[in-house]
């Protein structure tokens, strides 16, 4: 009797240690920072370089999250026709929000991690040798967090994968025209996709 | 969607158990092959789509894709939207996984932009896949997930034809002359991806 007792106390204080309420495994607010990558398309320009970003990041749900961004890019351009490549510089903000699509791990900042896909807006601001332009941006993302052990802090390491989607500017005097077949011609494909494969570390409490 | 399919699947949506009510969300990776103004385009494919279960068989589909056509030097950019419903043909015996065959068909639009000009047409499809979920339990080592699964499949798809392809892949202003008989264009992906069942 005195053993089953003692059975039913330790699965009872087992069963307790498990239900670990939602809001304990991610961080409220959590910042970080980034490198990575970034090529695509600036109408025939096909701009490419290196990036630096920041990050903050509101938990608003156990499983959704807002982030706000910046992201500094500079690269060089080119296309086809151009001698030497142009120096271009591109600044962006960007408001969206994240959703874990699977997370894995026994306990909250414990070894873990998760599969995450991201939707939002960006603005960004382009510069190049003798020119820029400002531009919205429909942004998707997809990527991967590694949540390194720590008492005190939430501590994650993401490498993830952006699309930004904009309006492509008037390439000049470039006459409109289809390239396949088309029932709309125009001067240049009517929206830049940009990529950017990215590396960030996040702390947060 | 004819008045005959949809009575069917009203039916099929009548007679089954209402056994779930829940959303699945996938990814899939896959080869787009479609007829272009009657020229074959080949390229890659990304897929992301959404479903709703409505009954134990059968379900709401929304789908977006990303696919690129290529044909010798001239390459473009797809983008589609469509939805549909899928239904489930055969469920297999549960054992560590539950596999399903699955039928579905719809409709949409895809836009295809070329370095220069772009194409907008309506889509229908039909499509056969197999799928294959492992339920979750709560409570354990994976969280925000209450199956995980693994898909693949084919679907071939039709829309009408350009009428004014030749023309508009030889000049560059693009001045439109008789139509010709505009046909249909066929298309074929494949694809293979992973299923989060929430």
């Amino acid at each position: 009797m005195r053993i089953a007792c003692v059975l039913l106390l330790m699965t009872s204080v087992a069963n307790a240690e498990e239900a670990v309420p939602d809001d304990a495994w991610e961080p409220r607010l959590s910042a970080g920072v980034g490198l990575g990558y970034r090529t695509g398309d600036l109408a025939i320009l096909k701009p490419a370089g290196g990036t630096a970003s920041g990050q903050v990041e509101l938990k608003v749900r156990p499983a959704l999250f807002i982030d706000a961004s910046y992201d500094h890019a500079r690269g060089t351009a080119r296309d086809e026709l151009r001698a030497r490549d142009l120096g271009i510089t591109t600044h962006t903000i960007g408001l969206a929000v994240r959703n874990p699509l699977m997370s894995f791990g026994a306990k909250p900042r414990e070894l873990g991690g998760e599969m995450f896909a991201t939707a939002g807006l960006a603005r960004e601001w382009v510069r190049w040798d003798g020119g820029g332009l400002a531009r919205n941006a429909l942004m998707l993302g997809v990527g991967s967090t590694l949540i390194a052990p720590h008492e005190r802090v939430h501590r994650q390491l993401r490498v993830g994968f952006r699309m930004l989607f904009a309006r492509a500017p008037d390439p000049g005097k470039r006459p409109a025209g289809c390239d396949g077949p088309c029932d709309t011609p125009t001067k240049t494909a009517p929206y830049d996709v940009s990529f950017v494969m990215e590396v960030s570390c996040h702390v947060g409490r | 969607m004819s008045r005959r399919a949809l009575i069917a699947i009203a039916l099929v949506a009548a007679t089954a158990d209402a056994r779930a009510d829940n959303w699945d969300a996938t990814y899939a990776f896959g080869a787009n092959v479609e007829a272009i103004g009657g020229e074959a385009y080949s390229g890659v494919m990304m897929q992301i789509q959404v479903w709703r279960r409505l009954t134990s068989r059968l379900s709401l589909s929304a789908t977006a894709e990303l696919a690129s056509a290529k044909r010798d030097e001239i390459e473009g950019g797809v983008v589609r939207g469509l939805a549909g419903v899928d239904l489930e043909l055969v469920r297999g015996r549960p054992m560590l996984v539950v596999p399903a065959l699955i039928a579905s068909v719809g409709s949409g639009t895809e836009t295809i932009a070329w370095d220069r000009g772009t194409l907008t047409r309506p889509m229908s499809y039909l499509g056969v896949e197999y799928r294959s979920s492992l339920a979750i339990e709560p409570g354990g080592f994976l969280r925000n997930l209450s199956s995980f699964g693994f898909r693949f499949g084919v679907r071939g798809h039709v829309a009408p034809g350009v009428a004014h392809a030749t023309v508009a892949k030889l000049c560059s202003a693009c001045s439109m002359e008789d139509a010709p008989d505009r046909g249909l264009d066929l298309g074929f992906v494949g694809y293979m991806g992973f299923v989060f069942g929430r």
